[in-house]
């Protein structure tokens, strides 16, 4: 009911659009009836805020508050889901590779190991018995092969050698001997490597820059270079004679021949001698 | 809500929302800082918030950061309607606005943000209970209340008298 007492309270309420038609109505047949309250409806009328009023308020840019969307709400939906799995297979993938990777480093070291092993041995191929074979031995540095060669491929390899022999070797100068290191070397395909060739006091030995560790007493002067393609990849050879190898040969000479003579395969099954 | 939806958001009421803040706190740069956590809020709360009810989410947000902004401030600046500025004749309709926005600003926090969401933005009593946290009795006590001193105010200017 309205009444003096309540009357402004009902007017507020009114201009503030919170009267049910019932009580507007009544609001209207008591101002009807009491017109000295109907300045009160419009003083407060008044009072009311237009949201024109705040135009002249600067509003800036928030469009940087928007996120990057997603082509539509499924997708998104759909990408909740899919990316843990996207997530759990590229951390597969780089375990794989990543083991993998370990697995070839700890092969190569191996083979290192094996070939700071064998250096001795390896002079003993340097210089190969001048008398006992008319075809000399020719070393294949597996160590490099491996690093090209998966291992499935080493251990079904027959053993391959570089086949030159002593009259070649005695009957031709060093620019002769190479067509025929060269045609012989072709054999090796698809093995690539370092190989090392004692042929009296010429030694030559093909290195696979740069991953050939030939000891740096037995690099040669330069002599000549040749080009040949092994399993697929140009590799750059280098036939080069070494100076006083005679006084190395001396000093391994015995170890030399007992390789030679055996013509084993050392433990690590690094080194190949192949005697003819 | 979807990411989709709640840039529709930004685009929808970031202008409401920062004239509000800005109506309520005074300061631009105040304003602005409240409606970056409003909407980071949002952002974060965006997969449990619907769409229908992100208008009054993010005024409730921007209410509670207005009353957090004041409470920090520990502002005293409140000051009675009766005690502002001396007699001033108001005879346009430019100057008509800025007495009724100067009362607006002499009012205290709580009834001049409740008279901002009634008119400016549009919220029935109930809806302003719920977004403010307050009951239904004091939303009409604070509104009524300040309605009758913006009333009293632009009386005690002569204003009615000079209105347009």
């Amino acid at each position: 009911m309205i009444n003096h007492n309540n009357i402004e309270d009902y007017i507020i309420d009114y201009v503030s659009n919170e009267l049910s038609d019932s009580e507007t109505e009544a609001l209207f047949e008591y101002l009807n009836a009491h017109p000295e309250f109907k300045i009160l409806l419009d003083e407060y009328q008044q009072t009311l805020l237009n949201e024109d009023d705040l135009d002249d308020i600067t509003v800036p840019d928030f469009s940087h508050l928007k996120k990057a969307e997603v082509s539509n709400g499924n997708s998104y939906k759909y990408s909740k889901w899919i990316l843990p799995f996207l997530v759990m297979g590229g951390a597969l993938f780089l375990y794989s590779k990543f083991n993998e990777n370990e697995k070839g480093k700890t092969r190569e070291i191996e083979n290192k190991i094996a070939e700071v092993n064998q250096n001795s041995n390896s002079e003993s191929s340097l210089v190969a018995n001048n008398n006992q074979a008319s075809t000399q031995t020719l070393k294949v540095n597996d160590s490099i092969k491996n690093s090209i060669h998966p291992p499935h491929y080493q251990r079904s390899s027959p053993i391959q050698g570089i086949h030159v022999t002593k009259e070649e070797i005695s009957t031709k100068n060093n620019e002769e001997i190479q067509p025929i290191l060269h045609k012989e070397i072709k054999k090796l395909q698809p093995i690539a490597g370092s190989i090392k060739i004692p042929v009296n006091s010429l030694i030559v030995y093909t290195q696979l820059i740069p991953e050939s560790n030939i000891p740096q007493d037995y690099l040669p002067e330069v002599s000549n270079e040749m080009e040949v393609t092994i399993g697929g990849r140009s590799l750059d050879l280098e036939l080069k004679p070494i100076k006083d190898i005679k006084n190395k040969l001396e000093e391994v000479k015995e170890t030399i021949n007992e390789k030679v003579e055996n013509s084993h395969v050392d433990p690590n099954g690094i080194w190949k001698i192949i005697n003819n | 809500m979807t990411p989709i939806e709640y840039n529709i958001c930004v685009d929808n009421y970031s202008k409401d929302l920062y004239r509000f803040a800005y109506k309520t706190i005074g300061s631009a740069e105040e304003a602005e800082d409240v409606l970056q956590t409003t909407f980071e809020t949002l952002w974060k709360e965006h997969k449990n918030v619907e769409k229908d009810k992100a208008r009054s989410y993010l005024f409730t947000i921007v209410y509670r950061r207005c009353m957090d902004y004041f409470r920090q401030k520990k502002d005293k600046h409140f000051v009675e309607i009766d005690e502002v500025s001396p007699i001033k004749v108001y005879d346009n309709a430019y100057e008509w606005k800025e007495l009724l926005h100067k009362a607006l600003d002499n009012l205290d926090l709580q009834t001049r943000t409740l008279i901002l969401l009634k008119d400016i933005d549009g919220y029935k009593y109930d809806e302003i209970a719920t977004l403010t946290g307050l009951s239904l009795e004091q939303v009409k006590v604070y509104l009524h209340r300040g309605r009758k001193l913006l009333k009293n105010h632009l009386k005690s200017q002569n204003a009615y008298h000079d209105q347009p």
